[in-house]
């Protein structure tokens, strides 16, 4: 049988059937320079990131999911009791 | 098939590569066709002279519902990995890239990673068209280096600057390496690459981001005792959902904070099940250590000398050989550190190029460093 692989992108960042959606949320040339004021301001605080915006409202109706299927089954590498 | 042999000869021998790899487009079904004498033509063609053909029955031989012996088609893409011409690869470097993907899962099934790794190198190689540009095989050889625990062989390719990215694997290709640095304790490379993991532009919630952002939070706090703020560019749709799907990672950095370790023990004890799922328990626990030793680095700001039995007290170490112990591990880091400045002392007495070079990366630290001890003279 075909691997899945050859049927669909190993890695999809966007999905195709809704990059006409993620082009209309493209900011303007304006916007893009407003992400990088000048001195400390130019981070982000990881409350403000998780407040949201009015713009999510409509997003999380829609809430999508990719990379579901990604190995990760790996053993713990990091775990320095192991080491003898 | 001995017509379609012919032409492939013929044209592979004009090195019409754009007209070859449209002859082989259309031959697809034919080859379908004729799937029983796929092994023999594979054999009767030179994987350097006719590679794109090649390459065209091998994923033919895929596709089919059964493709025969494993063995043999290992061999067979072992043999075309390693002989094939570079520049034929270019014209079909999709395809290329789809037979690597394809030996990675079978090795990952069979729980042969190894035997992949030298091999997945040598289509790196060829896949790419400047030493830094990103393919999708980067991602493949680093899962396979993570499931083989043979992890430096993805080294030369992690540490790359790459200048030209492949969107599609980007993601992968930072989560496994971020792993694959965070198992040789690299960990300001492995932040740097769950950074760029946690911050690709996205609309979708990606379940590689997540876990990249989980260990992001635990690194983030071996390394430097709290989380460090992500850039502004963040993409607000992924860290809205982002967040409240490691509220346990969240809490453990939060009795971080406090700088006891009996609070971030009952934190990490209380969310073990969640850090287990995650195969995160070790870089948790390493997350406990790093505090007792931070602790220990706090106390030489108040005292001059202390026993180890106080030392053990007061960072909350169980005994004083333990607290031994972490101190034998702090000084083995920091003659580590002390072999690299006499390193650069040495460059620094030899060779005079080297001081321009550090000079210029340096200019603002020296200012910054010459205002200091102005300021101590004063």
């Amino acid at each position: 049988m075909c691997p899945t692989w050859m049927q669909t992108a190993h890695f999809e960042l966007v999905h195709q059937a809704d990059r006409s959606e993620y082009e209309t949320m493209k900011p303007t040339v304006v916007a893009q320079d407003e992400m990088f004021p000048d001195g400390d301001a130019g981070w982000m605080e990881m409350d403000e990131a998780a407040s949201g915006g009015g713009m999510l409202i409509e997003l999380a109706a829609n809430e999508r999911a990719v990379h579901g299927d990604f190995f990760n089954n790996f053993d713990d590498l990091f775990d320095d009791d192991d080491l003898v | 098939m001995e017509d379609f042999l012919a032409t492939v000869r013929s044209i592979s021998a004009d090195k019409n590569y754009v007209q070859l790899a449209e002859f082989l487009n259309r031959s697809n079904e034919l080859l379908t066709k004729y799937a029983g004498q796929i092994d023999a033509a594979i054999a009767s063609l030179d994987p350097d002279q006719h590679a794109l053909a090649f390459m065209a029955l091998l994923l033919v031989k895929l596709s089919l519902p059964n493709y025969g012996d494993f063995e043999l088609i290992f061999s067979q893409i072992q043999q075309f990995i390693t002989v094939c011409s570079k520049d034929q690869i270019q014209f079909g470097a999709e395809k290329f890239a789809n037979i690597c993907h394809f030996i990675t899962q079978c090795l990952v099934d069979l729980k042969q990673p190894m035997r992949g790794i030298r091999m997945l190198c040598i289509a790196i190689e060829k896949a790419q068209q400047s030493p830094t540009q990103l393919t999708s095989v980067h991602a493949d050889l680093a899962q396979l280096c993570l499931l083989a625990k043979c992890l430096k062989p993805a080294l030369p390719y992690l540490d790359a600057d790459i200048t030209d990215i492949h969107k599609e694997a980007l993601l992968g290709y930072c989560y496994y390496g971020g792993m694959i640095y965070t198992a040789l304790k690299k960990f300001e490379n492995a932040l740097y690459f769950y950074e760029v993991a946690v911050t690709c532009p996205a609309v979708d919630v990606s379940h590689i981001m997540l876990e990249a952002y989980k260990k992001f939070i635990l690194v983030s706090l071996v390394l430097h005792g709290k989380i460090i703020d992500l850039p502004k560019y963040t993409s607000h749709v992924v860290m809205r959902f982002l967040k409240p799907l490691s509220t346990s990672y969240h809490e453990l950095a939060e009795s971080y904070s406090s700088n006891n370790p009996n609070q971030v023990r009952t934190v990490a004890t209380k969310n073990e099940e969640a850090f287990r799922t995650d195969n995160n328990i070790g870089l948790v626990k390493q997350v406990v250590s790093s505090l007792y030793k931070k602790n220990i680095l706090r106390l030489t700001k108040t005292f001059l000398t202390l026993s180890l039995s106080d030392m053990a007290n007061r960072v909350q170490l169980s005994s004083p050989r333990e607290a031994e112990q972490y101190i034998l591990n702090m000084m083995r880091l920091f003659q580590h550190l002390d072999e690299k400045l006499q390193h650069m002392d040495g460059e620094l007495a030899t060779n005079p190029q080297y001081v321009q070079k550090t000079m210029g990366a340096h200019a603002e630290e020296d200012a910054g460093i010459g205002r200091m001890r102005d300021e101590v003279l004063m």
